[in-house]
C-alpha cells in the first residue's frame, strides 16, 4: 500500500508540488505524467523515503525498489557482479533467477558476464531494473524507464512491469512516453505544482500539450 | 559483497597504476636529476660564502684555520674567506657579498685552554631566507672550531712536552683543555634553535624530496579515485538506503578499497625506490598505513562532498598543489622564501610530510 496524503514537496528550495493525494493498492500501476521539472522524480523520491515532504505524509507498506534515471551500476563490474552487490544470492542462484523467474523477460542472462562500461543504454536499463527486481520489492518506482530505448527493449520492460503487478506489486512510473501509460490503471498529471487525475476522455498527448 | 569489492579493486587498479606510472616517472626524474637541475650541483648548492676575521698572525689561528678547511663537512658547505678587519667582515655581510661573517676575538685559541671562553661573533642578515641553512652550517663550522681547540691542545702538548713536566700532569692538562673546548662549543649551540635544524639536517636533500614526492604522489591520486568512489552517486546511495545497507558501512567499504589501492601504489613506489638504491626503510611498509588511511578518509570525504569527479580533480590540482607547496611538499622548506618558513608550521600537511620522511628514512 502507498498512501500519499496532502503532500507538498520542494526541489532546490522551490515548491514543485502541493497538496498531492494518491492512494495505491496491491497490483495497481500508477502513471505520473508531466513536463521536465514538474516534480515527477521528486514525488518518486518522496515515496521512496529519500526526500522528506515539507507538508503531508507518505505512508508505505513493504519493501521499495527504485529504478532512478541515473543508473546505480558500477562500470568496472560485469552484470553478474553488479547484481551480487545488492543481493546475498550466490552466482549460481542469481543465474537461476535470471533464467527461471519473471525477470528472464529482460534477458540479462544473455550478457551476464559483460562489463557495464561495454553495455548499450538498453542493456544498462534492463540490468538496472533486474537488479532492483531481484530484491523482490513490494513497491516498484520507475523513473523514465523507457527513455532512449528501442522498441524490443521497451516491449520487454513493459512486459516485466505487467507480470510484476499481476503478482501483486504496486508500480509507480514517471514518464513522458505515451506507450507506458497504456499499462497504467490511473494516470496523474503533474502541472503547475498540482497533481491531478487525467480527466476521462483526455489523451496523454492532449494532457501534455494542454 | 567483499568479493565483489575485491573484484572492483582489481578492475580499477590499472587506472591507478597508469597514473602512478606517469606521475611516478616524473617524480623519480625530479628526485634523481632535479637536485642538480633545480638546486644546483651537489657540491655547490649549499656553498655559502662566509667571511672570517682572525686577529694577528697567531700560529694557532693559521693551524686551526687550515684544519677547519680540511674538514670535508666545512669544505662542502662553506666557502671560507679570510678578511683583514672586523669592519670588512660586517661590510661584506651587510652588502650581501657574504651570507654570514665570523669575527674571532683576540686570544680566542688561548682562552680555550684557560677557561676564559671568549666568544666568536657570528653575523648574518635576519631577512636572508638562507639563514636557517647558514646557521646550521655555522653551527657545524663553530663545532669544527673545536679543531682550533684541538690544535691548541696539540700545541699545549708541544709546549709542555719539553721534559720539565711529568707525563701524568701533561695528560691532565691536555684533558682539561679538551673538556673546556667541548664546554665552549656546547654553550655556543645554546644560542641557536638547534633542535629543528638538526632534525632536518639529518636527512639529505634527495631523501627529503623522495619523501615529499611520495606523499605528493599518494595524495594526488585522489582525483583518480574520484572515478572509483560511488558514495557520491545519488542513484547508488538511494540504492544503498533502500537495500537496507548502512550508508556508513558503504562509505567505510569504499574508503577501505581506496586505502588498499593507495597501499598497493606505495608498495610499488617502495620497490622502485629501493631498486634505485634510495634505501627506503622496510618498516615504512607498516608505518605508512596510518598515513594511507588518513589520505583515504580525506579523499573519500572530499569526493562525497564534491560529488563530481571533474570538480574533485580541479580541487586536487588547484588547492592541493598550493597546500602541498605551503607544506614544503614540492620544494624543501629551507629553499623557500623566509615567510614560508613560519607559514609551514601552521600547515598540518607539513607535519605529515615530516612523518613520512621519518618513516621512510
Amino acid at each position: 500500500m502507498v498512501d500519499i496524503t496532502n503532500v507538498s514537496l520542494n526541489y532546490k528550495k522551490k515548491t514543485v508540488l502541493t497538496d498531492v493525494n494518491i492512494h495505491a493498492v496491491k497490483g495497481e500501476c500508477i502513471g505520473l505524467l508531466g513536463l521536465n521539472g514538474s516534480g515527477k522524480s521528486t514525488l518518486l523520491s518522496a515515496i521512496a523515503g529519500i526526500k522528506k515532504p515539507i507538508a503531508g505524509t507518505v505512508a508505505t507498506e513493504g519493501k521499495i525498489g527504485f529504478v532512478t534515471q541515473e543508473n546505480a551500476l558500477i562500470d568496472e563490474l560485469s552484470a553478474l557482479d553488479n547484481l551480487r552487490m545488492w543481493t546475498p544470492l550466490s552466482k549460481e542462484e542469481i543465474k537461476k533467477v535470471l533464467t527461471t523467474t519473471d525477470v528472464s523477460v529482460l534477458k540479462v542472462s544473455e550478457f551476464v558476464d559483460v562489463k557495464v562500461k561495454r553495455m548499450s543504454g538498453g542493456m544498462k536499463k534492463r540490468l538496472a531494473i533486474t537488479s532492483v527486481l531481484i530484491e523482490k520489492p513490494d513497491i516498484l518506482l520507475l523513473d523514465e524507464p523507457l527513455s532512449g530505448l528501442d522498441i524490443p527493449a521497451k516491449t520487454d520492460i513493459l512486459n516485466v512491469i505487467d507480470s510484476y503487478r499481476k503478482n501483486g506489486g504496486i508500480v509507480f512510473i514517471a514518464s513522458h512516453a505515451e506507450e507506458v501509460f497504456a499499462h497504467c490503471d490511473r494516470i496523474f498529471v503533474l502541472k503547475d505544482s498540482k497533481c491531478t487525475l487525467l480527466p476521462e476522455g483526455m489523451t496523454v498527448i492532449q494532457a501534455i500539450n494542454d | 559483497m567483499i568479493r565483489v569489492y575485491i573484484k572492483r579493486i582489481l578492475h580499477f587498479l590499472p587506472y591507478a597504476l597508469c597514473y602512478l606510472l606517469a606521475f611516478g616517472f616524473a617524480s623519480i626524474c625530479i628526485i634523481t636529476y632535479g637536485e642538480s637541475f633545480i638546486f644546483g650541483d651537489k657540491y655547490s648548492y649549499s656553498q655559502a660564502e662566509i667571511v672570517l676575521y682572525l686577529p694577528g698572525d697567531s700560529e694557532y689561528n693559521d693551524v686551526g684555520l687550515t684544519m677547519v678547511n680540511r674538514i670535508d663537512s666545512v669544505g662542502e658547505t662553506v666557502d671560507l674567506k679570510r678578511l683583514d678587519s672586523p669592519e670588512e667582515v660586517l661590510q661584506a655581510v651587510s652588502k650581501g657579498d657574504a651570507v654570514a661573517g665570523i669575527i674571532i676575538p683576540e686570544g680566542f685559541a688561548e682562552s680555550l685552554s684557560t677557561g676564559e671562553n671568549l666568544q666568536a661573533q657570528v653575523y648574518f642578515k635576519e631577512a636572508d631566507s638562507f639563514d636557517g641553512k647558514v646557521v646550521n652550517d655555522l653551527l657545524m663550522y663553530l663545532a669544527n672550531l673545536l679543531g682550533t681547540g684541538q690544535c691548541a691542545t696539540i700545541t699545549t702538548y708541544a709546549v709542555l712536552g719539553n721534559g720539565e713536566i711529568s707525563s701524568s700532569d701533561m695528560y691532565n692538562i691536555g684533558t682539561d683543555v679538551q673538556n673546556r673546548c667541548i664546554e665552549y662549543v656546547l654553550s655556543r649551540n645554546g644560542l641557536f634553535d638547534e633542535e629543528s635544524i638538526d632534525y632536518l639536517s639529518a636527512y639529505t636533500l634527495k631523501q627529503k624530496m623522495t619523501a615529499s614526492y611520495t606523499f605528493f604522489l599518494l595524495v594526488m591520486s585522489i582525483f583518480v579515485f574520484a572515478y572509483f568512489y560511488k558514495g557520491s552517486n545519488d542513484a547508488v546511495m538511494t540504492r544503498v538506503k533502500l537495500s537496507g545497507k548502512s550508508p556508513v558501512a558503504f562509505f567505510l567499504m569504499e574508503t577501505a578499497s581506496v586505502a588498499v589501492m593507495i597501499y598497493i601504489m606505495y608498495l610499488i613506489v617502495f620497490v622502485v625506490l629501493n631498486s634505485l638504491r634510495l634505501g627506503v626503510n622496510e618498516l615504512s611498509l607498516l608505518l605508512m598505513i596510518p598515513v594511507i588511511i588518513l589520505i583515504s578518509f580525506v579523499s573519500s570525504a572530499l569526493i562525497y562532498l564534491v560529488k563530481k569527479p571533474n570538480t574533485v580533480a580541479f580541487i586536487t590540482f588547484g588547492a592541493g598543489l598550493v597546500i602541498m607547496y605551503l607544506a614544503g611538499g614540492l620544494m624543501p622548506v629551507e629553499y623557500m622564501p623566509k615567510f614560508f618558513h613560519t607559514a609551514v608550521l601552521a600547515n598540518p600537511v607539513y607535519y605529515l610530510i615530516q612523518y613520512v620522511l621519518g618513516v621512510m628514512f
